[in-house]
Parts: C-alpha cells; sequence; structure tokens
C-alpha cells in the first residue's frame, strides 16, 4: 500500500497527538487499543507519514515535530516515552491572524522568514495538508487552502473557519480537480458526541428536556481564547446549534468551553446537567463529569479523516467530500445526525 | 436607644429582594425559633421585625418611583418569591449610576435617562430617613459607585454595610476615614450562607488538617441573574476574582495552581448558581487524591440571612459608640474582611461580641494583618 504523505500546518495539541499516535501503534496493536477503524480502504494507520510542518512560535520553527510537540504539552505525561525524531523540521509558516489578543503574551513569534507552502507541498510531496490553526485564524488558513490548490494537495480543516462550507472555496477546490473536506473537527469521544448521544437516548425514549448545559473547562491555547467573550459567544453559538438542530422540540441549551485553567495543560474536563420532565411529568435529572485528553481525542479523528480522504483522492473525487465532513466535523456543509453520517461513511469506504 | 434597626439599601436587585421577603416572612418568628439563614431570630436587642427599610436607590427606570414592595417583583429581578411583601410606603429613589452600569448592562438594567432624570443627593436622603445602616448592592465592578455611597454614608453618619467586592471596609484609607468619623462599618463582598467560598474553604481547611498535599484546586460558578450576566466581562470582575479567590487561598501556607472565579453566565439558569469545586492532592507515599463535588443553590436568598445579621450587628456597634470596621463581623460575614478568621472560631468570636465583649480585643491576634488599630 502507497503511503500517505501528510502536512501540518499548525503543532498545536492536535499535531502533538498525531505524532504520538503514529509512533504508538508502531508498537501496540490497533485492534486493541482504541483505534476505531484500524483498516480504512485497506490504510493502516502506519501508512501515515508526516512529511512537512508549519507553525509561528519561535520556540518551535527549527526543532524537529517530534520535539515541537513537547512545548505544545509541557504539562502532560507523554503517551510515547521516547519519541523517535522524525526528521521533520518545523518551517515557518505565515502568521497573520493566528495570534488573537488573549494569546499573543503567550507566544514569541519566530523571526525566521516565512517559506513559500506551496513549494515545500511540492518538495515534500505532500498528498494531504491538515490545517489545524487557532480558532479565528480565518486569514492564515485561507492562505493555506490556497498554497494547497497550487500544490494540487486535498485539505483537511479543523478550525471553524468555513473552508468546506464555503460556496466559493468549494468551486475553487473542485476546478482544482482537489478533494477536501471540513470545518471544525469534531473529537472521537469528546463532550459533544457524549452530549448528543445522551440527548438521543433520552429522545428515543420519549423524554423531553427542558435544560440543559455541557460546560468544559480546558488549559490548551483554544481554552485561552475563549476567555475572549465575543468569541466565546460565537463558538457557544455555533455549538449550541448544532445540538438545537439535531432535537425534534426548542429546549434551552448552553454548550462551549466556559473557562481557561492553565494547570489543567492538555486536558479538558466537562460538567453536563441535564433537566428533563417524563412520564406524568415527574422531573429527571442527570449529572455528569468528564475528563479527557485533548490530543489523543483530535488525533483519532484526525487519523481516519487522513485515510478516507485519501481514498477520495484515490478515487479521482473533488470539492468537498461529505461523506467524511458530515460524520467527523462540527461544522460540515450537510448536517447528518451521527447515526446516518456513520451509515453513509461506511458505505463510502466499503465502495473502495 | 431606638428599637428599630433601621436599613437604606444601594442596589434593589435580587439580594435586597430576598432580603426584604425574608423581614416579612419571619417577622413573627420566636426569638428561639431556628431559622435557616439567621445566626439568631433576637440578634442582640435585635428581634428581625426591628429591621425596617426606610430608603432605597436604583437606577433602574422600571422601579424608581414605585414602592419598594412593588420595585422587589420589577425585570430583570428573578429572585424567587417565598413572601408576600405588603405596602412599605418607601418610594425607590434614582442613586448616581457613575460606572454602576457596565455598557453591555445598559438595557438589562433599564437604565433611566440621565437628560430626565438626575439622581438625589444620597447623604441628604441618608440623614432624612434617619437610616442607621446602608448597604451597598450595586453590581459587582462598581468601583466610582460604591465610593459616592460610601462617601454620602460618611457624610450622614450612617454606618456601610459593604456587599459587593469593592474594597473599601478593608481599605486602609476608607476604613480610616470611618474610623475617625465615628461611624462603625462591615464588609467587604458579603459571603453566602452555604456558597461556593465556605464550601471550598473547609474542603481546604480539612485538607490542611488531615496533611494532604493539594496540588491543584478550582471552583467554577456559574448562573443566570444580572450578577452573572455582569461579570461576563473580565475587566469587570478583577476584584471579584481577587476576593474568592484569597478567600480560599488564604487557607493553605504554600501556593497551588488554583482558579476561582464566575465562569459564566446561562441565562436559563435565572437566580440558580451552580458550582464545582475541584481539589486534586496526595496523601501518604504521594499517592493520588481527589475530591469533586456540586453545588446548586438559589443564589439571592443565600446571602440574605447574613446580611440582616450584619445590619444588626452594626446596630450593636452604633448603639455601643465604635467607630470603624468591626472585624469579627466583618471576618464572619464577608469574604474580603479586614482581618481573615477562621470560619468556626470568626463565629465564635462573633457570639460572644454579640453578648457585648468588645470587638478588637476579640480580634486582637489577627490585627496584624490590617495595621488600623
Amino acid at each position: 500500500m502507497m503511503k500517505i504523505n501528510v502536512a501540518i500546518a499548525g503543532v498545536g495539541n492536535l499535531a502533538a497527538g498525531l505524532v504520538e499516535a503514529l509512533q504508538f501503534y508502531q508498537e501496540h496493536d490497533a485492534t486493541k487499543h482504541g483505534v476505531q477503524y484500524p483498516s480504512l480502504g485497506g490504510y493502516l494507520l502506519k501508512d501515515i507519514n508526516i512529511v512537512a510542518a508549519f507553525d509561528i512560535d519561535a520556540r518551535k520553527v527549527g526543532k524537529d515535530i517530534t520535539e515541537a510537540i513537547r512545548i505544545t504539552l509541557n504539562k502532560r505525561e507523554p503517551f510515547v516515552k521516547d519519541l523517535k525524531p522524525l526528521n521533520v523540521k518545523v518551517l515557518k509558516g505565515p502568521l497573520e491572524d493566528g495570534i488573537s489578543e488573549m494569546t499573543k503574551e503567550f507566544i514569541p513569534i519566530s523571526e525566521e522568514s516565512e517559506v513559500d507552502i506551496a513549494e515545500v507541498l511540492d518538495k515534500t510531496n505532500a498528498h494531504i495538508l491538515i490545517i489545524a490553526l487557532p480558532t479565528g485564524a480565518n486569514k492564515a488558513v485561507y492562505k493555506y487552502a490556497e498554497a494547497a490548490i497550487k500544490a494540487d494537495v486535498a485539505v483537511i480543516n479543523a478550525t471553524p473557519t468555513p473552508l468546506a462550507r464555503n460556496p466559493v472555496w468549494a468551486k475553487k477546490f473542485k476546478q482544482a480537480k482537489i478533494p477536501y473536506v471540513g470545518d471544525d473537527l469534531q473529537s472521537k469521544a469528546g463532550g459533544t458526541v457524549l452530549h448528543k448521544g445522551i440527548l438521543d437516548a433520552l429522545n428515543d425514549q420519549g423524554v423531553r428536556v427542558i435544560n440543559t448545559y455541557q460546560l468544559d473547562v480546558s488549559g490548551g491555547f483554544e481554552g485561552l481564547n475563549t476567555l475572549d467573550v465575543e468569541r466565546r459567544t460565537l463558538k457557544r453559538q455555533v455549538k449550541e446549534d448544532t445540538i438545537r438542530r439535531a432535537m425534534p422540540y426548542d429546549l434551552n441549551i448552553a454548550s462551549g468551553t466556559t473557562d481557561y485553567l492553565e494547570f489543567l495543560g492538555d486536558r479538558r474536563i466537562g460538567h453536563f446537567y441535564i433537566y428533563a420532565k417524563y412520564f406524568m411529568d415527574a422531573p429527571l435529572k442527570i449529572d455528569m463529569r468528564m475528563e479527557s485528553y485533548d490530543s489523543p481525542n483530535g488525533a483519532a479523528t484526525l487519523v481516519d479523516t487522513i485515510r478516507a480522504l485519501q481514498i477520495a483522492r484515490n478515487l479521482v473525487m473533488s470539492g468537498p467530500i461529505n461523506e467524511i465532513s458530515s460524520y467527523y466535523f462540527k461544522q460540515p456543509p450537510i448536517i447528518l445526525n451521527r447515526t446516518r453520517a456513520k451509515e453513509q461513511f461506511e458505505r463510502f469506504i466499503n465502495q473502495y | 436607644m431606638s428599637k428599630k434597626v433601621k436599613i437604606a439599601i444601594a442596589g434593589l436587585g435580587n439580594c435586597a429582594s430576598s432580603i426584604i421577603q425574608g423581614l416579612e416572612y419571619y417577622k413573627d418568628a420566636d426569638d428561639d425559633q431556628f431559622v435557616p439563614g439567621l445566626m439568631h431570630v433576637r440578634f442582640g436587642d435585635y428581634h428581625i421585625s426591628d429591621v425596617e427599610v426606610v430608603a432605597a436607590f436604583e437606577v433602574n427606570e422600571r422601579k424608581i418611583g414605585k414602592d419598594v414592595s412593588e420595585a422587589i417583583w420589577e425585570h430583570p429581578n428573578c429572585a424567587r418569591k417565598f413572601a408576600d411583601v405588603p405596602h412599605l410606603g418607601v418610594e425607590v429613589l434614582p442613586g448616581p449610576i457613575l460606572d454602576g452600569v457596565a455598557p453591555h448592562m445598559r438595557e438589562s438594567f433599564h437604565v433611566y435617562d440621565e437628560s430626565k432624570i438626575s439622581p438625589v443627593n444620597v447623604a441628604d436622603v441618608l440623614k432624612e430617613s434617619g437610616a442607621d445602616v446602608l448597604i451597598n448592592f450595586t453590581p459587582v465592578g462598581s468601583e466610582e459607585a460604591s465610593r459616592a455611597y460610601a462617601q454620602a454614608a460618611l457624610e450622614a453618619g450612617v454606618s456601610l454595610a459593604n456587599g459587593i467586592p469593592t474594597f473599601i471596609v478593608s481599605d486602609l484609607n476608607w476604613a480610616k476615614k470611618f474610623k475617625d468619623a465615628g461611624i462603625p462599618v462591615a464588609g467587604d463582598d458579603i459571603k453566602s450562607q452555604l456558597g461556593a467560598t465556605i464550601l471550598h474553604r473547609v474542603l481546604m481547611k480539612l485538607a490542611l488538617d488531615r496533611g494532604i498535599r493539594v496540588t491543584e484546586t478550582f471552583q467554577l460558578n456559574v448562573g443566570g441573574n444580572t450578577d452573572f450576566e455582569n461579570m461576563k466581562y473580565e475587566n469587570r470582575l478583577h476584584t471579584k476574582r481577587i476576593s474568592k479567590t484569597q478567600a480560599v487561598t488564604s487557607i493553605l501556607p504554600y501556593e497551588v495552581p488554583t482558579r476561582i472565579g464566575p465562569s459564566d453566565y446561562v441565562e436559563f439558569l435565572q437566580d440558580e448558581k451552580v458550582c464545582y469545586i475541584t481539589l486534586k492532592g496526595t496523601n501518604f507515599g504521594e499517592n493520588p487524591l481527589e475530591v469533586q463535588l456540586k453545588l446548586s443553590v438559589q443564589d439571592s436568598p443565600n446571602s440574605a440571612g447574613v446580611m440582616i445579621d450584619v445590619v444588626r450587628g452594626l446596630k450593636i456597634a452604633r448603639d455601643r459608640g465604635l467607630a470603624g470596621p468591626i472585624y469579627t463581623l466583618s471576618a464572619y460575614s464577608f469574604k474580603h474582611p479586614p482581618v481573615q478568621i477562621p470560619d468556626f472560631e470568626a463565629k465564635e468570636l462573633l457570639e460572644r461580641f454579640i453578648k457585648g465583649e468588645d470587638d478588637k480585643e476579640l480580634a486582637k491576634p489577627y490585627l496584624s494583618q490590617f495595621p488600623l488599630e
């Protein structure tokens, strides 16, 4: 089987999870260690090959990616103790609007000169570019997308910036005959999935949910970004909308990252609450708490997305690939409920 | 000696509503009856029914001009109704706006039009009304507005009970002003009967006393009243964070990664407040230990009983001719007092103060925290 060459823009939590995962599954059997699809269309995790990485952080640029991710994960124990160097040096990418008011004092900007992204993608023979920049870095996202089109490279947009669901970009990718997916990568077993799952279950049993919230705290820079009330409110509305659309009636929902706790590092803690009424209007309350790590949770989805997108490339598909986006992203062009999205995804894979 | 405790209230929000309802709800309580939230039905010489509202100040045009008994039900108040309040014959007056209303709160608070209504002279009103105590319940972050009310209290010779985390009673300069003027005061930032702060403090004290090394702790609070809406913006809650954080971290003799504060505004919760506390630590052999708890409570009644005790405590202080911060009363009843005293001891000292012992003598071991005396 041919290798899948991936480049990644933004060496943060998601990149860290990916780098660690690829090494972890060289030593562990994927079928026994939490991989949903050990093989996708014949592609295994070991077929994924990181060939290039971009960032703007002075502490990361110039280092091997296996070292650079340690800066991101300074607070947590590595899942892989001794990472072997990948000989992939982090290159200086474009800054644009990649830094917010809240994060700027924490991130030293590299003074290296910016590389030509398209040229690097071309030279490294990348097949897929993963865009994993901070929320709100719209200009930077578009710059990377532009370069990918120029270099004939497929794109995974892990950020909430409208790319897959933006008709202008859909047309561009289609014309260039390049497949791409997005937007806003969903964690494999994250808060949103769990929250929706439980609401679904209650719904199925005829329970009527009145109020519900899911409030997360995290220590990643995404959490820091949410201290900016405007950005937080926007993100929140998006999340609440996706949940509300999956429910057949209106209810009170609050959902999103609520606070930044620096010392949590890669950890995320979610508090869930559901107040519902069931038979004879009897009240029903659910309290839950979930503690998880961001980077493995994102990477688990990413390894599926990479392989599925490679399949789309092999099938010479172009433009937004809804079979992948509807299943793995929070803001895909077409929103489906989870069961239908999963069916559609598996049908797509099985036809290959 | 007047047998009444006359109170004026700046900010007729949910907290004021709960106090006013409580005064009605418990007016016929027996002296030795147990009332949740009050130290005593008869606090020193004063029965709960001796507390009487004589003046109220607001910036909300829906409340101004109405009787206090009606104004407490106006939007955006959302405190649960647990008592009918009869006509009190006290008209709500326009108070100074200053920085009491954050830009994002102008709509929610229905702020009066300054070109049509001008604020009253608070000091004059306080004097005319014969108020003993002015309660400051302006929104968190009201630095100028709080000081304007404090200044008016100073001029009128009225005691200040500072319910919010603007540092006045715990500020040396202001404490001195009140002391020099011969006026007793208590503050800052009212504690709840059983709220996040006291719960977190007790947990930390327990960990300390049992030899647990605390390695990280946090307290998240969410609610849906205007207190939480007001505190959405970080610049509004600077002192609130300090007040809440110090109240907890002051328990431990070493530093621990800590995050405490109002975390979010969840509108549909209304006056319900939800708090999550996590404490992580290690015990013998550096083995891990973790405590998680959730507290869910009606927010504004939670501090109402405490405030009703505070105003009576201040009245006692006035009767005894005391001046400046009342240390035991402040330590027991507020999050950011001039001197912090461990909770259980603070209660005992306050009981002794009520019985007639000298406040400064009782607080003596702690007074080095606050070099006023």
